[in-house]
């Protein structure tokens, strides 16, 4: 592949006269003995040639649409001209017809005859222009019916004033589209718009101005359910992060996205999961149907939002105050030696006597310098606790930077510094310090090849509470009882124990425990880390290191960091600021927690973060008989995932499909009959040939929005 | 405007203006399209196809334009039509004399084009703009990356190349049920 690259770029410099002499000269003669370089030559020649093709392409089209406009000016200016002269003539024929009423009948006569042939000339102009006409309108109409295929959506029966009162109502925000805007949704979707980001779709024209948008948020599966929307692209069936229907107006036009300048979403998950992508939605035979935005570039500017730049390849590294030269590489080389010396300064190292440590010390630490400057995210590890606790004193001493700039924005900075100190016996305190120059220091550890897990310990899920606990707590023969479970619970509620998903093999995902440090730190929970870093509970050891057959077998590389504490989206900010935002009545970032799948669309209507199902369960066939259907729509809601599938009823047969066995669902029916609502639910596992009944029951739409809403997690 | 003056304009780059003039050929061009069996989106299309290769034509440094843009114009939309139709019988084109020749090797070789313009339709948009800013505006990586807001120029270096490997596929696939 390397040669290849090589190849082509030899043929790109030789194409564009980047040679010199000798080398075009090597190049002709390649080009005559090697027989394959010459047809990827002459094929690449192909490739420049087409693409050229698609430039002259748009000249032409402009230039025949200047064309035609000036064309069908010329027409209707002519025509105009005409049908103005023509008035003037008919009046001046009926003026001068009235003015001499009583003039003899063969005058009169002529006259008529006249006026009736410069009439029939007119109706031929008028003919004219109204082609002109009519194929504007055609255009027009045209774009209003694909408009319409992408919003009709309509399944709960024909009366559609009270479908308004079932369907979720937009948010209607007005944006100035003259400048970059950023807007939070009422569930947490976080838009970004850049200026002039819209077009007019019948003129092509930039839109400036205020513009109304449209935003309807689909989260909860109530609102997913009561919009008859589902989860299907082609048939492969997805789990959705939220969908949103996106609509934007100016003066009652549709408005459409200009190319290359897409909208950012940000949707809000508690459970980040890998792989999602944009989905856009089209309704089909009451169904909607999910495509995939096709666009290779966007994964890649997913990991650009990523504001985190290392230190060793930040374009302006954060800096030391005093440390503020002109050249990078300077400030640099200050910024690092001015860390070193106040560590240095500052640290106690009589800290280390009489913990029965001896011999050379290494605390690591890693810290980040924020888009302020501020030093947040300190971590530490150390032999001791005593001696990553004074590490951690050091570092929240240390001043405000200036934040490290990277293409015009700050950007966090992460920073990793190993403290190095030699505790030489107990009796002769002979101590030296030093903080080590790592050359890169962060090169170690690429954000590509490890996934950064926000904890203290990963523990792998098994099937049931009382063993995920023994397995936690690495003891076969713990004592787990029910107090013990509610316990853990609340914790689990708390946060301090967390679920995270790992993922274990490509498209497998697993489920992982984790231990936080502040489950420790807290009062009352009875946990405790020894100095030996075993776990203890009410005198009872729990947990002992992991040594190397233990470590969780993931694929990949897994590191500890610690979690941010103040972080607003992917945003860290200050604690006041978080605290504040907390007590903001809209702020949503309480109930969810704050991350964020960061996505790019390049069209509005129906959006939809998706990722595919890649299960290695079983396939079966899904259908089901059911009587007294009447025309009820059917949903299937899976309880392990976020994810919804429509069924298509033909001669009272519901087909769902192919779908995999085994998974725990709730089918979800909904019928409207005579003006009224018709509702209910079964709960059962997905297998061949289901034999099920529903019982319906009459339902007002706010009971049912209600029962819908108990089944959201 | 004469032909002269058109000329001018394709020189100094302003392709988009000298089109807008040729354009002014069209009606002519539609009749011959019409009188041989043509709609008026054909003829749109033949067109079209001719403006292409005159452009391509006047680019390459060894043509000369003998004859008006009218005539020529009008002898590329001749063959093209009648490449379309594939009614061009053996004695016909042994019968052709040495520009018409020549002509109608234009219009094959636009032919093996139009098939990698349509593979490059199909990469997605930005695919597009980013192969058209590094072949046809000569950019540099660097200017690319900023342009098109990638974070280095290697990205930029590394997109291009899959844009490019994937336009390729997809036109062996295009050349393959072509030739079958």
């Amino acid at each position: 592949m390397e040669t290849y690259n090589q190849h082509i770029e030899l043929i790109h410099s030789y194409l564009n006269n980047l040679l010199s002499k000798e080398e075009q000269l090597n190049f002709e003669t390649k080009l005559k003995t090697n027989l394959e370089f010459n047809s990827l030559y002459e094929e690449h020649i192909v490739f420049v040639n087409g693409l050229e093709r698609v430039k002259i392409k748009e000249d032409i089209f402009k230039a025949q649409r200047a064309y035609t406009t000036q064309k069908w000016i010329k027409i209707s200016g002519i025509s105009i001209i005409v049908i103005g002269a023509l008035v003037m003539l008919y009046t001046l024929v009926f003026n001068t017809s009235e003015i001499e009423p009583t003039s003899n009948n063969d005058s009169l006569n002529t006259i008529l005859v006249d006026s009736v042939t410069t009439k029939k000339t007119e109706r031929d102009t008028t003919i004219d222009h109204s082609e002109v006409k009519t194929d504007s309108i055609k255009t027009d109409s045209e774009v209003e019916v694909s408009y319409t295929t992408t919003t009709a959506n309509k399944k709960f029966g024909s009366v559609s004033e009270t479908q308004v009162n079932i369907q979720k109502k937009p948010q209607n925000i007005k944006i100035d589209v003259t400048n970059d805007t950023i807007i939070k949704c009422k569930e947490g979707t976080i838009l970004k718009i850049k200026k002039g980001a819209f077009i007019n779709p019948n003129t092509q024209q930039i839109v400036t101005g205020k513009i109304n948008l449209n935003v309807t948020e689909y989260y909860k599966l109530s609102d997913i359910l009561l919009a008859n929307l589902s989860t299907v692209s082609h048939g492969k069936q997805l789990e959705t992060g939220g969908m949103l229907y996106i609509e934007a107006k100016q003066n009652g036009t549709a408005l459409e996205l200009k190319d290359g300048t897409p909208i950012e979403i940000q949707f809000p998950t508690t459970n980040k999961k890998p792989e999602m992508q944009l989905f856009s939605g089209q309704w089909s035979n009451d169904n909607i149907n999910w495509t995939l935005q096709e666009d290779v570039i966007d994964d890649l500017e997913i990991l650009e939002d990523i504001v985190e730049v290392p230190f060793g390849i930040v374009e302006q590294v954060p800096t030391f105050p005093g440390c503020e030269a002109e050249d990078n590489e300077t400030r640099k080389k200050c910024t690092k030696n001015a860390i070193s010396k106040f560590m240095s300064r500052n640290f106690n190292t009589d800290i280390g006597i009489g913990l029965g440590l001896s011999g050379k010390q290494r605390i690591n630490c890693i810290f980040k310098i924020d888009q302020d400057g501020n030093v947040v995210f300190i971590q530490t590890r150390a032999a001791h606790p005593r001696l990553s606790e004074e590490a951690d004193r050091v570092l929240n001493l240390l001043p405000q930077f200036n934040p490290g700039v990277q293409r015009g924005k700050t950007v966090i900075v992460p920073y990793a510094l190993p403290i190095l100190f030699e505790i030489e016996g107990e009796q002769n305190n002979v101590r030296q310090f030093q903080t080590d120059l790592v050359a890169e220091p962060l090169d170690v550890i690429q954000p590509s090849d490890s996934i950064a897990v926000e904890m203290d310990s990963i523990y792998t899920e098994r099937r049931g509470m009382v063993e995920l606990i023994r397995e936690v707590m690495h003891d076969k023969d713990f004592p787990v009882d029910s107090l013990f479970i509610q316990e853990w619970e609340n914790y689990k509620k708390q946060r301090l124990i967390r679920q995270i998903t790992l993922e274990a093999k490509p498209n497998v995902m697993e489920w992982a425990y984790v231990l936080r440090k502040p489950l420790f730190e807290m009062q009352g929970t009875k946990f405790k880390i020894l100095e030996d870093d075993s776990i203890t509970r009410g005198g009872h050891i729990v947990r002992v290191p992991w040594d190397a057959t233990k470590v969780p077998t993931t694929t990949r590389l897994l590191r500890l960091v610690p979690k941010q504490k103040f972080s607003a989206g992917r945003v860290a900010v200050t604690a006041d600021k978080f605290d504040k935002l907390l007590e903001e009545p809209n702020s949503d970032i309480s109930s969810r927690d704050v991350s964020y799948y960061v996505l790019k669309t390049s069209n509005l209507g129906w959006i939809n973060c998706d990722r595919f199902i890649n299960g290695q369960t079983k396939r079966i066939k899904y259908k089901l008989k059911i009587k007294n259907a009447d025309g009820a729509s059917i949903s299937m809601v899976f309880k392990s995932m976020n994810s919804v599938l429509p069924s298509w009823y033909t001669n009272g047969v519901y087909d769902f499909q192919t779908i995999s066995a085994g998974e725990d669902v709730v089918l979800v029916a909904i019928k409207r009959k005579d003006d009224k609502l018709y509702y209910d639910t079964v709960d059962t596992t997905t297998k061949a040939n289901p034999q099920l009944d529903f019982d319906f029951k009459e339902i007002s739409i706010g009971d049912l929005k209600q029962v819908l809403e108990t089944l959201n997690r | 405007m004469s032909d002269q003056d058109i000329l001018v304009l394709f020189k100094n780059g302003q392709r988009d203006k000298a089109f807008k003039k040729l354009y002014r050929l069209y009606p002519r061009i539609e009749k011959l399209v019409l009188s041989k069996g043509g709609n008026k989106a054909d003829a749109n299309d033949v067109f079209q196809e001719a403006l292409i290769i005159l452009n391509r034509n006047l680019e390459t440094s060894n043509f000369k334009l003998t004859s008006s843009f009218y005539t020529y114009l009008y002898s590329v939309s001749r063959f093209v039509w009648s490449d379309i139709q594939k009614n061009l019988s053996k004695q016909q084109l042994q019968q052709l004399n040495a520009q018409d020749v020549e002509v109608f090797q234009a219009v094959i070789e636009e032919k093996k084009y139009q098939l990698a313009e349509h593979a490059f339709l199909e990469i997605g948009k930005r695919c597009q703009q980013l192969l058209q800013l590094f072949y046809h505006k000569a950019m540099s990586f660097h200017d690319i990356a900023n342009v098109m807001q990638f974070k280095s120029s290697k990205i930029a270096k590394n997109q291009k190349y899959k844009c490019l490997q994937k336009a390729k596929d997809i036109y062996k696939t295009k050349l393959k049920s072509v030739q079958s």
